[in-house]
């Protein structure tokens, strides 16, 4: 919570001055505070992204070296770090932190094969830093794409609608971290579950698990919203990152607006490759939905949890459903929050017999 | 309203933005009025009276819209020239002008060969650069040399700092306002004699039909040197008490400062070529919603004619509506207008008149009906006075207050006018008006060339391209890359032919004159070869893709997207390839995949691997 203060603190400067200094000077100023913050909080994250901006940049950069050893090189070089920076992060207790280190890896991935396919044709080493040390989404996302930032920056102008949108959405993000996340979902709801007698032990696990997925959705999608309302508030629009995911009323329909940055990232750079390559979406599907749980954590029970939203998402395709029908997508939408919190229990629990007792204890009702 | 009143109105609107030019330079109307109000004692002192001709010509946009502004104050009449022309074009707009003072930049008088003229030299004063502290321990600048100061501009002006100005009480509607030299043999120039009438009727037309007021802001990056740059640029502007927005020079490799400038400025109407819209048509990909701000109200397409295709084609892209204007030089810019509002709208025609006469004649001088084609005539307060000293050319265009346009048009039942064709060789290559008569003057000069045709075809990027086709003297021979050597150091950029040929024989007429058509036939044949190779699987394409995503395949276009098409999710994206892959016995590459964006993307890609194959 302290972090999210924090941030803003500072943000609050970084937003005063984009206004009044000179525009040339404002990217070096953003690069400038961002580091500042990240020096402050994590000094390894600021030389783990200082040192991945400017090598990956170069690397990229360079005439002699062909396309596709770029690309092979820069993705090998991220996803290694990345890798052994999460499981190092496991081992060794907790005691190195790098900061929003998935979200800035993904991003930077996301340059290298943009600029791999073409798409990415101006280089500027400094638009590529403010790209990456972007206060508003340095600690939790959303996974903004490059060409959008660029595309910002060079029509960025004051605007008091950017203004009134950003604070309204700081708002509705505060509001849903501290009154739906942390006084509903996090308190309220689990005092009450807590106080029930041990004779409704189905029924506390059961909404035990509505609740975990409900007050994560909160929190994450009240993160986001402060992030999107900072970056309007400096002058940049940023993706969205849910768009009602409990609406949905099939798995791939929940994947397709459940951290939207997350999910569209891992359909342009891991579905649609794979999948093109092998020629099996499903293999695709398995591979996507393996990365999306392993970038939350590299362990067992992520796993685990991936494929069972693969299972779902793959599901979809097998059943014939008609389309426009009130009453299935009522039920579809009561099965897809049924089906991510049952299959989230995999990763409320600390380790997987902990998981399977709560199974146990959800089946033991029939 | 005229020049005197404007200057009354600009006086309220003070500190208000005119412009905002290149590195983000703001001209105030206060600015204006002050630097018109010098001019006009430099003029005075000059001896200069009003329809006085005065030459500019400076790559500077802020030295030509002002200065403009300030001669037509003082009743002069300003003859722009661009700074790109060559030497011999020059000289014969200065034999045929005679004006009192050429004010341009400092290098086109060695270029121009001006010494022996008149003229003033343009030196922008240049600001210091130096830092704080080098500004605080450095010693002062000393101060110019009296003499320098009075060759130059715009350091000339300081002496009449504080003076009242010397501007004219009224300004005579007939004196000219200015003369733009059209495209025409160097032997006979043809100077537009746009009068003060002209000029301010016609701007109060376009403030009317492009609803223009003072808090409109006009992008218009068009050539200064051009009607559409100067007029619908600055002046509209300074007509409406609005701001004109030109922070680049109009490049199709940036293109993408254009889409930044419609938010970043707040921009109102944007002023577009055809050629420009054939540009946003292939390069929009990331840029769609470039036009969806709560300022923007069209864009503008003027200077040629907009193929009905490509503008249907960029309003589907962008979303946002293309008015088409139909004018000549000679009628200051437009006279037709299709749109904005929708009672004038109508794609694929130029729309309707406004503050004008229109009829449509044949051959034998008869006005035609509904649906016949015939030459279109104009007649209105903005039809020019002549060709400036020639007055040959001018009977042959305007006749009884009618001006022949050499276009032939159609009137369709509800009113709106079409284009069908052009009497006039004149070809309209990438905005700019050219008569291949010049081009092929230019040609005859090469002493190897015997006889030589230039002709316009259809063309996706430039409208009209230009060929040339030449025939050697005997025994001679000749390299394509001398003759376009020589035509770049005598013709403009916009004048080089797109392509030259060499025939052994033109076909003749019985007047033995050079037959255009059979040169048209046979180019046109190659063309065609030429687009068959390319985008031909497209109906394949979206055959396949309604048959994967169980649409219409009327609802699929070359633009449909995942992003724009219901159906086309990840998962049937990936069947829509396979199928694809499986229809032309090909394999795409994991890349290629990736880079697949729309049905037009992929048809492009598709090509491509087809004719590797």
């Amino acid at each position: 919570m302290s972090l999210l203060f924090e941030l803003i603190l500072l943000v609050i400067p970084v937003i005063i001055l984009s206004w009044v200094i000179p525009s040339k000077w404002v990217l070096g100023m953003q690069v400038f505070f961002c580091g500042l913050f990240l020096l402050y909080k994590s000094p390894l994250s600021f030389i783990i992204l200082g040192a991945i901006s400017i090598s990956n940049f170069y690397w990229l950069q360079h005439p002699k070296i062909p396309k596709k050893v770029k690309l092979i090189g820069s993705v090998l070089m991220l996803f290694v770090s990345l890798v052994f920076v999460k499981l190092y992060h496991n081992f060794q207790e907790n005691w190195l932190i790098p900061l929003g280190m998935s979200y800035y890896i993904f991003k930077n991935i996301h340059f290298t094969i943009e600029t791999y396919l073409g798409n990415i044709k101006k280089d500027s080493l400094l638009l590529y830093l403010a790209y990456n040390f972007f206060l508003p989404v340095i600690i939790i996302g959303p996974i903004n794409r490059y060409p959008e930032f660029v595309k910002d920056w060079h029509r960025r102008r004051f605007n008091t609608s950017y203004l009134s949108q950003g604070f309204e959405r700081i708002l509705f993000g505060i509001a849903k971290i501290f009154i739906l996340g942390n006084y509903i979902f996090t308190y309220k709801v689990e005092v009450y579950l807590s106080s029930l007698p041990d004779k409704y032990i189905w029924l506390k696990t059961y909404f035990e698990s509505i609740r975990f997925v409900l007050n994560a959705y909160f929190q994450f999608a009240g993160y986001s919203d402060v992030a999107i309302g900072l970056a309007l508030l400096m002058g940049y629009r940023i993706n969205e990152n849910f768009n009602n995911p409990f609406w949905a009323s099939n798995m791939r329909d929940f994947w397709s607006r459940y951290h939207m940055s997350l999910s569209s990232f891992c359909k342009d750079y891991i579905y649609n490759p794979i999948a093109s390559y092998y020629r099996k979406p499903t293999i695709g599907i398995i591979a996507t939905m393996l990365i999306i749980s392993l970038w939350h954590q590299i362990g067992f029970q992520y796993l685990v949890w991936g494929i069972f939203q693969a299972i779902g998402i793959y599901a979809v395709g097998l059943v014939s459903i008609p389309k426009d029908n009130r009453f299935i997508a009522m039920f579809g939408r009561v099965y897809v929050l049924n089906f991510f919190a049952l299959s989230s229990i995999l990763i409320s629990e600390n380790s997987m017999e902990e998981a399977l007792t709560k199974y146990a204890i959800l089946i033991n009702f029939f | 309203m005229n020049i005197v009143e404007l200057f009354e109105k600009a006086r309220l609107l003070g500190d208000k933005e005119f412009a905002i030019l290149e590195n983000e330079e703001k001209i105030s109307y206060a600015e204006v009025l002050l630097s018109a109000n010098k001019l006009s004692n430099f003029f005075f002192d000059l001896g200069l009276v009003e329809e006085d001709n005065i030459v500019l010509s400076s790559k500077s946009k802020k030295v030509i819209a002002i200065i403009s502004i300030a001669a037509y104050r003082y009743g002069l009449s300003v003859v722009l020239i661009d700074n790109h022309s060559k030497k011999e074009r020059v000289k014969s707009i200065l034999d045929s002008s005679c004006p009192k003072i050429s004010i341009i930049d400092e290098e086109l008088v060695d270029n121009w060969d001006l010494a022996n003229y008149k003229h003033l030299v343009i030196k922008p004063e240049e600001k210091q650069k130096s830092s704080t502290f080098k500004k605080l321990f450095s010693k002062p600048p000393a101060k110019p040399e009296m003499e320098e100061s009075t060759i130059s501009y715009p350091t000339c002006l300081n002496k009449y700092a504080g003076f009242e100005p010397k501007f004219p009480e009224i300004i005579n509607e007939n004196s000219i306002a200015y003369i733009l030299y059209t495209s025409g043999s160097t032997s006979e120039p043809k100077g537009v004699m746009i009068t003060y009438g002209n000029l301010f009727s016609h701007l109060e037309t376009l403030q009317k039909v492009y609803q223009m007021n003072a808090s409109t802001r006009i992008l218009n990056v068009l050539n200064l040197f051009h009607s559409d740059g100067i007029n619908q640029g600055p002046m509209l502007a300074f007509y409406c008490g609005a701001t004109w927005v030109s922070p680049f020079k109009l490049d199709t490799t940036q293109l993408d400062n254009f889409y930044y400038s419609i938010y970043k400025y707040s921009i109102t109407h944007a002023f577009v070529v055809p050629t420009l819209l054939a540009f946003f048509e292939k390069l929009h990909t990331g840029y769609e919603d470039s036009f969806h701000t709560a300022d923007f109200k069209f864009l503008i397409s003027v200077a040629a004619q907009l193929n009905e295709r490509l503008w249907q084609s960029v309003m589907d892209i962008f979303k946002v509506r293309i008015v088409n204007v139909y004018g000549l030089t000679e009628t200051v810019t437009g006279s037709l207008y299709c749109g904005p509002d929708d009672a004038l709208f109508k794609v694929g025609t130029i729309g309707k008149p406004i503050d004008c006469e229109l009829k449509i004649i044949n051959d034998a001088g008869v006005e035609l009906g509904e649906n016949a084609a015939g030459e279109l005539l104009i007649k209105g307060s903005h039809v020019m006075k002549g060709y400036y000293n020639n007055a040959q050319a001018t009977t042959e265009v305007i006749q009884q207050g009618w001006l022949y346009t050499g276009d032939i048009a159609i009137k369709d039942f509800e009113g709106f006018y079409k284009i069908i064709g052009r009497k006039k060789s004149m070809i309209n290559s990438g905005g700019f008006r050219i008569q291949p008569e010049e081009i092929e003057e230019v040609l005859m000069r090469m002493p190897e060339i015997e006889f030589c045709k230039v002709i316009g075809v259809e063309d996706s990027i430039l409208i009209e391209k230009m060929l040339a086709f030449v025939q050697l003297k005997d025994h001679q021979s000749m390299d394509e890359t001398d003759c376009f050597k020589f035509l770049r150091s005598n013709l403009e950029p916009e004048k080089i032919p797109s392509q030259i040929y060499f025939v052994s024989d033109f076909e003749r007429g019985l007047s033995g004159k050079i037959m255009i058509d059979p040169i048209k036939k046979l180019v046109s044949q190659n063309q065609f070869s030429d687009v068959n190779k390319f985008g031909s699987n497209l109906e394949t394409i979206i055959q396949i893709a309604a048959q994967t995503f169980k649409v219409k395949k009327e609802e699929i276009t070359a633009l449909s997207s995942s992003s724009n098409l219901a159906g086309w999710d990840s998962l049937n994206n990936f069947i829509f390839i396979t199928g694809l892959e499986e229809q032309f016995k090909i394999q795409f590459t994991t890349a290629e995949i990736m880079s697949m964006k729309n049905i037009q993307n992929i048809d492009t890609i598709l090509s491509k691997k087809l004719s590797n194959a």
